[in-house]
């Protein structure tokens, strides 16, 4: 997994080696700079995760320093949109979109890329724009896909 | 939600299916209401739909729930208060009792305001758990 800070799109070996060697460039650059990109223009959000269907984190970026183990947060979201994806199924009715956990002042939401190759998960605190999550989540899920495609 | 709280609790079963009624008559938002109770099992429901698997679903549903409060617990968060399912054109609602004894599920329209529910739910969750207390665990 890429680190819980946006890594740097590409890094410059020392300086005196600079000429002699191409700049080392991040594998997941597009993809944490899609989710930093997410991170500052949505407020409220505090951090993203891209987990695999597994549950396993893929990379993520976090406002502050993070303060959770994010291998059991990501395990256990794509846990709760799978179980919601069977409630659906078991009440006959359309397939799940998005999960969200609630508490008084934050939110998690849940939501998987378009094929389901990866989940999404976001955490919320405090005033967010809730109508604005949900216009760019999907554009978000799309770009996601995108670059795992090409990994 | 004053009335929910007011049903003469003294039969278990049938308090909680007046509960669930009652809470229908309060929030026509609501399609339909489930209980499930601590081991996933339903104990009481009020669903439109009649070829639902409705024990996967309150299966299903009390595992939304618990896996709920460990993404809550694993970011440090306190006080889950509920899950919400999306689709394309409805919502499930999925809410613990405040004694965790049991789970309620709403189902309503997507389109549907949300609000009313959200003020209502407490006080169904309270009248679900006084209905429960005495009965046997689920």
């Amino acid at each position: 997994m890429s680190s819980i800070w946006p890594s740097r799109s590409a890094e410059v070996e020392e300086e005196g080696n600079e000429h002699l060697r191409p700049p080392k460039v991040s594998w997941d650059a597009p993809l944490q700079d899609s989710l930093t990109l997410f991170l500052t223009s949505v407020p409220g959000v505090l951090t993203i995760v891209v987990a695999d269907r597994n549950g396993l984190p893929v990379a993520s970026v976090s406002r502050d320093k993070p303060r959770a183990d994010l291998v059991a947060v990501s395990a256990m979201a794509v846990l709760a949109m799978e179980a919601g994806r069977s409630v659906a199924r078991n009440l006959q009715i359309s397939a799940a979109s998005t999960v969200t956990v609630e508490g008084g002042t934050w939110k998690v939401v849940v939501s998987p890329t378009p094929t389901g190759l990866a989940n999404l998960l976001v955490m919320m605190e405090g005033t967010t724009n809730l109508g604005l999550l949900k216009l760019t989540l999907p554009r978000l899920a799309d770009a996601v896909e995108r670059h795992l495609e090409t990994l | 939600m004053a009335s929910l709280m007011e049903i003469d609790a003294d039969e278990g079963d049938n308090a909680l299916d007046a509960v669930l009624g009652a809470f229908l008559g309060a929030v026509p938002e609501a399609t339909g209401v489930v209980v499930a109770g601590a081991t996933g099992r339903p104990i009481a429901s009020r669903l439109p739909a009649e070829r639902i698997q409705l024990i996967a679903a309150t299966a299903m549903a009390k595992l939304v729930s618990w896996a709920g409060e460990a993404v809550a617990a694993n970011l440090h968060l306190s006080g889950m208060v509920t899950i919400t399912i999306d689709g394309p054109s409805w919502k499930v609602i999925v809410a613990p009792t405040p004694s965790h004894a049991a789970a309620v599920v709403v189902t309503l329209e997507g389109s549907a305001d949300s609000s009313n529910i959200e003020l209502a739910l407490p006080g169904l969750l309270r009248a679900v758990d006084e209905s429960l207390e005495g009965l046997p665990p689920a």
